[in-house]
């Protein structure tokens, strides 16, 4: 299982990775969402704000209305995060559980596979 | 369970699974319906297959309450049985789905080079081109036009339909004389090809807390499709002779034209183009994200997991796919073979019903515990009642008809067709796959991992997967 403050610790690498890439900036010019980390099994919740592409939040707890809710293993989303995992075969397994619309799930996706492809 | 800022309803679900299922195709195939029944009782085949759809609906509710993702049917196979069944139903179903689209061009085509002096294979081109750019671009029809869309489409088809009745004064032949036993069995199996579509609605799930929605939503589709197809089957084959409309790939035309004259043409192109863009409008793009799946899940080549840099939509995946539906759709126009695709699309329905049924007994037995939102009543009794009757269905397809010895070679055609799908599919998955994951799984080992402090899980399920040479656990 991975703490709250690891979970922390690979969002806010994630925040830079993702704010650093200037190709995903440009293709999530247009998305700004909240977003909503749920580890199912320790409980912890994170909230991730983006707007037109940038990340400009992370937090620990589950602040507002979402667009979208990711669902998941604390270890699966800190490896998530940290560019370890391919998040696409945890979801197609069920292992991974989202919540949002056909564009944005494919949006989430799109973050990793930009960032890390060899994933 | 948190809200979604964004909420669907129940008229968008409805709307989604009807105008899915509603295509052009549906118009020709529903006289293939009548052509196997006597006089104009083709509605009873249409009825008694859209009740029949309820029974598979019960069994996608049970599965999708489950697993309410977008990964779907792929996902129920798996945890039922395992990742090689999944991929080999999951791509079978999904091939032919994109053979189908191409038979739905050829037909709105035929549609309008009736309307226009153009050649047919000026609008193939026309047609697939602009769906490849709408769904490169990523436009999708919103909720709210979807509805309008969809809703307006069904009222005008019920609406022509009672027309043409009271213009015929009601007067029928033979509506409630079904003809010989076999002949209405096989129209029903045909049947189940007017309801393709439906179950598509269970990736709404995932943009849904309130999971009712979509078992209500797919009987709502049924519903809404079984009135109307049956309405207009009755209306169709008692306004222009049954003989003429079988025999024509866009029969719709010509009951609008004995009903309106030339304005019966256009309004049927309209009607043809709005049930084309709804079909596509959800088809394509659920069929693309499919392949890009797949891609990402390390079962297709990297390629296609590939994304348009400005879109975020999956490029290669959506050229490919419209590639293979511009090759059927111009195999039609030169072979005439449309009747082919519509007995392909109804076997392969009902193949992935009965796998449904199998699936919720599978998942039943290997997963006793798990929580169930939906259950279907009456313990196996549903999903064994899907898997006999469409699996009789299924055979019923490919068996000539005497009373309608020209289907014959169409049926034949379909069953090679099928055989040589499923044998391809075959040889991806136990050969191919592995070797892929093989490759994609070296480059991962000497990839360095980010996360301090410890090894980094993988993809892969632990103990699940298993596609690798040896069924290791490892990254795929």
């Amino acid at each position: 299982m991975a703490t709250s403050s690891e979970i922390l610790e690979a969002l806010a690498d994630y925040q830079v990775q993702c704010n650093n890439n200037q190709r995903l900036r440009k293709m999530q010019r247009d998305w700004s969402k909240l977003l909503h980390f749920v580890a199912k099994d320790t409980g912890d919740g994170f909230t991730m704000d983006v707007v037109r592409g940038e990340i400009t939040g992370v937090r620990s707890g589950l602040v507002g209305t979402p667009d979208v809710v990711v669902t998941a293993a604390s270890e699966d989303l800190c490896d998530m995060f940290w560019g370890d995992l391919n998040p696409s075969q945890k979801y197609l397994r069920g292992e991974i559980q989202v919540k949002a619309s056909t564009e944005d799930v494919m949006r989430l996706d799109a973050i990793t596979m930009i960032i890390w492809p060899e994933a | 369970m948190t809200e979604l800022k964004k909420k669907i309803r129940l008229r968008t679900v409805i709307s989604a699974g009807a105008g899915l299922a509603l295509a052009t195709v549906s118009y020709t195939s529903n006289m293939q319906v009548a052509s196997y029944m006597a006089g104009d009782s083709g509605w009873m085949a249409i009825v008694i297959a859209g009740l029949i759809s309820f029974l598979a609906a019960f069994c996608f509710a049970e599965l999708v309450g489950m697993f309410p993702t977008a990964a779907g049917i792929k996902l129920f196979i798996e945890r039922a049985f395992n990742e090689k069944a999944a991929l080999v139903f999951g791509t079978v179903y999904m091939t032919i789905s994109v053979a189908v689209v191409g038979a739905e061009t050829f037909i709105l085509s035929s549609v309008l080079a009736t309307a226009f002096p153009v050649p047919r294979v000026f609008w193939i081109f026309f047609f697939l081109i602009t769906i490849a750019l709408i769904n490169i671009r990523g436009v999708t029809m919103a909720g709210l036009t979807q509805d309008i869309t969809t809703y307006a489409m069904f009222a005008a088809l019920i609406g022509l339909s009672v027309y043409a009745l009271a213009k015929n004064d009601f007067q029928l032949t033979t509506p409630l004389t079904p003809g010989s036993g076999m002949g209405m069995a096989q129209a029903v199996a045909i049947g189940v090809f007017l309801y393709l579509g439906f179950e598509w609605v269970t990736p709404l799930a995932e943009e849904t807390t309130d999971f009712k929605l979509i078992p209500r939503g797919m009987f709502g589709a049924i519903i809404l499709l079984g009135l109307s197809y049956a309405l207009f089957n009755i209306a169709m084959t008692s306004t222009v002779s049954k003989a003429v409309l079988t025999k024509s790939p866009i029969p719709h035309v010509l009951f609008g034209q004995a009903l309106f004259g030339k304005a019966g043409i256009m309004l049927m192109m309209i009607m043809s183009i709005l049930a084309s863009v709804t079909t596509f409008n959800a088809g394509v793009m659920t069929a693309s994200r499919f392949i890009y799946a797949m891609a990402r899940d390390r079962a297709l080549p990297k390629v296609f997991s590939n994304l348009h840099p400005t879109y975020a939509t999956p490029w290669p995946a959506i050229v490919a796919l419209l590639t293979v539906a511009t090759a059927v759709s111009l195999a039609v126009n030169f072979t005439g073979q449309y009747k082919v695709l519509i007995f392909l699309g109804a076997a392969v329905e009902c193949m992935i019903y009965v796998v449904m049924g199998a699936s919720v007994l599978g998942l039943r037995k290997r997963n006793p515990e798990t929580e169930r939102v939906f259950k279907v009543p009456f313990g196996r009794l549903i999903p064994w009642a899907v898997i006999i009757v469409y699996g009789l269905l299924f055979v019923l397809i490919f068996i000539p008809d005497p009373a309608n010895p020209g289907d014959a070679h169409a049926q034949l055609l379909a069953l090679i067709s099928l055989v040589v799908v499923f044998a391809l599919t075959f040889g991806y998955v136990f050969k191919v796959v592995p070797a892929l994951r093989a490759k994609y799984e070296a480059e991962a080992r000497k990839r360095q991992k980010r996360r301090p402090g410890r090894p980094a899980a993988t993809g892969a399920a632990p103990g699940g997967g298993g596609m690798t040479p040896g069924g290791s656990a490892v990254p795929q």
